[in-house]
């Protein structure tokens, strides 16, 4: 019998540097399972986009990294962007292209995949923004959007691309309440139903107790902490990691709130 | 899954527009061509000037000497630096993700001037090849190098464009420094060689540099255009397109090396033109939008569009005299750029 390939993604020894800065040092994170959505949370400047900037290969670090057991870390960029898909915390520029020609350029980047006719192309890629809510934005250009409208967008050129693992930087955060919402259970069935790993940087803390699978806490370059949310922000975690003075309750539904009385 | 007939139609719809007016620019380009094969101190008109060149024959060997000679080579030179100015100026914009790039504005026009300077005033001479492909060959090794330099700023500055244009106009300033030495210690006899390539002039144009330019630009068209879906993704930022998987140092250096190609072998056959590659980006982006399958084709047509005018006006503008194309090439470039950029944006992007 051979030993049964660890599923999900696993990252072992990651060292990453800006020139001599180490951010990142010998970090071990995961395992990260298939079809949960596990949310990425620290400070401003913690690491958390480098981290996954380096998972999904924009940036130079030693250590590797394995997807259901195969070693992500000497595959060439446009490969491994098909398997682990990084969305940048950026917003799409504001350039004279409309939303679907954005999308199709999107689906097209790395050369065309099979032999798909462009009206099965424009139908996937009307299915994504419809997926995420702006079918009616298909024809506008990126430079007359709002900054919400584009970073749906480029949400829905990350979706289209169908990835197995999905790298989603801050994508709620130029969102209002409902989109918030939609888009985050969007990401949640998207998740279940295509088996996805999923991890997604959030500052909404509320969001990541109640809407997430699992909770990884980045503080000053390495882990501290990762497991179910509930486990993950308690008051001490938060104390230590974000300097604020909170409190977490239950709702009568269930769920959970972090109130802030203040900073420490 | 859904299907979206009326999405898929109204899409087919735009390809269709951008096509034409593709299509339109090359039919503008041609009769610009045209008339700049008509105009001159020998009226000829343009049925001749037809017969001439598909018909040979038929017409009397002074015209068709005029034609062959004279008019065609000139028109045709002034169409390829246009088209090669402003496909270089587009993918340069897009690879530097700035709007101030081009050519000129980088150095390159600069350095190869230098180049070519330095071949005229030293007076180099190798046997058995014309001074002109030698100071040309100078001029493009300059145009290559200063190219390179920029390359490695790009490189070591990862991302950071703004360095890179400030660096481009440190190139200029200091390659024309160089320029204005060498015309201070050069005798009358040079400089008024020298004052060719500062000023741009297409009226050394023949056939050889022609086929050469003409040549390069056929090579190197195919490969701006089989790059167009990532050049596309890295307008909307470098980092989303590395995402998505482009591989853009890679990008970057290959769309480097088609731009030095262009611009050095330009500015090495017709001396220093600017505005071009600044404007015909501009202008392409206003009338197709940024998807680089026709934004790459329409910067070079309105490239080639806006040299062959001007070309035109250097030649009508004062009887029997050819004024040095650069000069024209802004007073005439400048109308045109302004009213397609000042026009109230509507309809497509
Ligand atoms: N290009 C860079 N060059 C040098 N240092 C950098 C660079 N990018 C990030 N850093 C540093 O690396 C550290 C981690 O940055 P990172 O962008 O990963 O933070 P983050 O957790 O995503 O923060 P935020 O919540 O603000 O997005 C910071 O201290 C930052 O100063
Ligand atoms: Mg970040």
């Amino acid at each position: 019998m051979t030993a049964p390939v660890p599923a999900g993604l696993t990252l072992h020894n990651l060292t990453v540097r800006y020139g001599r800065k180490s951010v990142l040092s010998e970090l071990d994170a995961g395992p990260f399972p298939h079809g949960a959505v596990c949310a990425v949370l620290g400070p401003n400047g913690s690491g958390k986009s480098t981290l996954l900037r380096a998972t999904g290969g924009l940036l130079h670090a030693t250590g590797t990294l394995m997807l259901d057991g195969v070693d992500l870390t000497p595959l060439p960029r446009a490969q491994r962007a098909q398997h682990c898909l990084y969305l940048p915390q950026t917003l799409p520029e504001p350039v004279r292209l409309s939303v679907l020609d954005a999308m199709l350029a999107a689906r097209h980047a790395i050369g065309r995949q099979g032999n798909t006719s462009t009206a099965a192309d424009i139908d996937a890629a009307m299915a994504c923004l419809a997926d995420v809510g702006i079918a009616q934005l298909a024809t506008r250009s990126l430079h007359e959007l709002s900054g919400g409208q584009r970073q749906l967008a480029g949400l829905a050129q990350a979706l289209g691309r169908k990835p197995r693992a999905l790298l989603l930087d801050e994508p709620l955060s130029a969102l209002d309440p409902y989109y918030q919402q939609t888009v985050m259970a969007l990401i949640r069935r998207e998740t279940a139903q295509r088996n996805l790993i999923t991890l997604i940087v959030l500052h909404d803390l509320n969001m990541a107790l109640n809407q997430c699978d699992l909770a990884c806490l980045l503080h000053n370059g390495h882990i501290l902490a990762y497991g179910p949310p509930a486990e993950v922000l308690t008051p001490e975690h938060l104390r230590t990691v974000y300097r604020i003075d909170a409190r977490v309750d239950t709702g009568r539904d269930g769920q959970r709130f972090i109130s802030t009385a203040g900073v420490v | 899954m859904t299907h979206y007939p009326a999405i898929a139609r109204s899409y087919q719809t735009a390809l269709r527009h951008r096509s034409l007016v593709l299509a339109g620019l090359v039919g503008v380009l041609a009769l610009s061509v045209l008339l700049d094969c008509a105009m001159g101190p020998a009226e000829l008109s343009p049925t001749t000037i037809l017969h001439a060149i598909f018909a040979p024959a038929g017409v009397d060997e002074q015209t068709s000497l005029i034609i062959w000679q004279i008019r065609l080579p000139y028109a045709l030179m002034a169409a390829c630096v246009g088209a090669a100015l402003g496909l270089a100026g587009a993918e340069m914009q897009t690879i530097l993700a700035n709007p101030l790039a081009s050519p000129f504005t980088l150095g390159l026009s600069a350095a190869g001037a230098f180049g070519a300077s330095l071949a005229i005033v030293l007076g180099w001479h190798v046997a058995h090849v014309p001074d002109m492909w030698l100071t040309a060959g100078s001029a493009f090794v300059c145009a290559a190098l200063s190219v390179w330099i920029l390359d490695m700023l790009v490189r070591l500055r990862q991302g950071g464009t703004g360095t890179v244009i400030l660096c481009g106009v440190a190139l200029v300033f200091s390659f024309q420094a160089l320029v204005a030495l060498m015309q201070f210690v050069a005798n009358e006899d040079t400089l008024q060689n020298l004052v060719f390539w500062t000023l741009g002039s297409l009226t050394r144009a023949t056939w050889g540099t022609l086929g050469l330019l003409a040549g390069a630009l056929a090579c190197i068209l195919p490969f701006s255009l089989r790059a167009a879906w990532p050049l596309t993704t890295l307008r909307m930022g470098e980092d989303r397109a590395a995402s998505l998987g482009v591989d853009v140092p890679r990008l970057r250096r290959a769309a480097l090396l088609r731009i030095s190609l262009l611009c050095a072998l330009a500015v090495a056959f017709v001396g220093v033109i600017g505005f071009i590659g600044l404007v015909a980006p501009h202008i392409a982006r206003r009338l197709v939008g940024e998807d680089h399958r026709f934004y790459l084709p329409a910067s070079l047509l309105s490239g080639a569009f806006i040299l062959s005018l001007a070309a035109l006006v250097a030649r009508v503008l004062v009887p029997g005299v050819v004024v040095p194309t650069g000069i024209v090439t802004a007073l005439v470039g400048i109308p045109f750029f302004l009213v397609i950029v000042l026009r109230r944006g509507e309809g497509l992007p």
